[in-house]
């Protein structure tokens, strides 16, 4: 092993490739805890999508399911660019690396500022869970504290997602710092493969609570 | 470093197929097909979330203990749904 690359390894580690792939398997076992984390709302919404389904229908016809799906275009072209920045750092290319980390941040701020839109209209429409939740029932049978109850999964499952997504643009612009100071190399990339890692978990967050929560019953 | 550089086209032929599975999500909101609206939404979900794992995480190419890990999150919350969706669905 060069000098250059032995300044590299911690010390803990024989070689640089073994000491990337502990990184990426560390990821992989934090990932495995989010998905118990976002698990437990999930599985609330089972149980009370599976005992109130006409409420649930109710309530997810009132969302704006263009915005939703829009956001997760924006999503999807998000993890292309995040992915597309791994590979520059990968392969040493620097600019591309500093470009591509500015578009997936941008991308992400894009989808923030959709859901925040979202969430204005929510406001205005009474959505919010709590005293001044209003829903204007076309039903009589409905129940409207049954329709709050999907809000409250609602607004539970995205502002969490929404913090997951704020934390992901924090760390990538540390990223895009450490890119500029020249702290990358292809022999040292980890921090970036694993960013692209959560990156993209939190992708697919979105990619299961898209249907979950704005396509109940078809439109 | 040992890791594979995938090709560019890989990562964009892999975000069209996303691409398209959304279009595919959008389409089928629009027919009336009850339970089975969820049923290929999910579905559909589902594929896409592979797709994201196998080529943009590099589960594909990534160590076999990955697979464990990420199937092991997968797993534990099969367990949560299906242990206690069994009481839910069976009271009475």
């Amino acid at each position: 092993m060069t000098e250059a690359r032995a300044h590299l390894l911690e010390e803990q580690f024989d070689t640089l490739e073994q000491q990337h792939e502990s990184c990426v398997q560390g990821m992989w076992l934090f990932l495995a805890t989010e998905v118990l984390f976002f698990g437990g709302l999930i599985f609330s919404y089972i149980v009370y999508r599976y005992q109130y389904p006409r409420e649930f229908m109710a309530g997810s016809h009132h969302l704006l399911m263009p915005l939703g799906a829009a956001n997760t275009g924006v999503l999807l072209c998000s993890s292309l660019s995040m992915a597309l920045a791994v590979r520059a750092a990968q392969s040493g290319q620097r600019g591309k690396l500093i470009f591509f980390l500015l578009l997936t941040m941008a991308l992400g701020a894009a989808f923030l500022s959709i859901k925040g839109v979202e969430y204005a209209t929510d406001w205005r429409e009474g959505l919010v869970p709590g005293e001044h939740f209003m829903f204007a029932s076309p039903d009589p049978q409905l129940d409207g504290r049954k329709v709050e109850l999907f809000f409250y999964l609602y607004f539970a499952m995205t502002s969490l997602h929404a913090i997951h997504m704020l934390i992901g643009i924090g760390v990538l612009t540390v990223l895009t710092v450490l890119a500029w100071r020249r702290r990358f190399s292809p022999e040292k990339y980890t921090a970036v493969e694993v960013a692209g890692l959560y990156w993209h978990f939190v992708d697919i967050v979105w990619i299961f609570l898209f249907p979950l929560l704005y396509l109940i019953g078809h439109h | 470093m040992s890791e594979t550089v995938i090709p560019i086209r890989t990562y964009v032929l892999n975000w069209a197929a996303l691409m398209l599975l959304l279009i595919a999500t959008i389409g089928f909101d629009f027919m009336d097909l009850g339970w089975g609206n969820t049923a290929i939404a999910l579905g559909i979900a589902v594929v896409k979330a592979l797709l994201v794992a196998a080529f943009f995480m590099h589960l594909r190419h990534s160590a076999r203990l990955n697979w464990v890990f990420a199937f092991a999150g997968i797993f534990w919350l099969g367990i949560l749904i299906t242990l206690a969706m069994s009481d839910y669905v069976t009271r009475t």
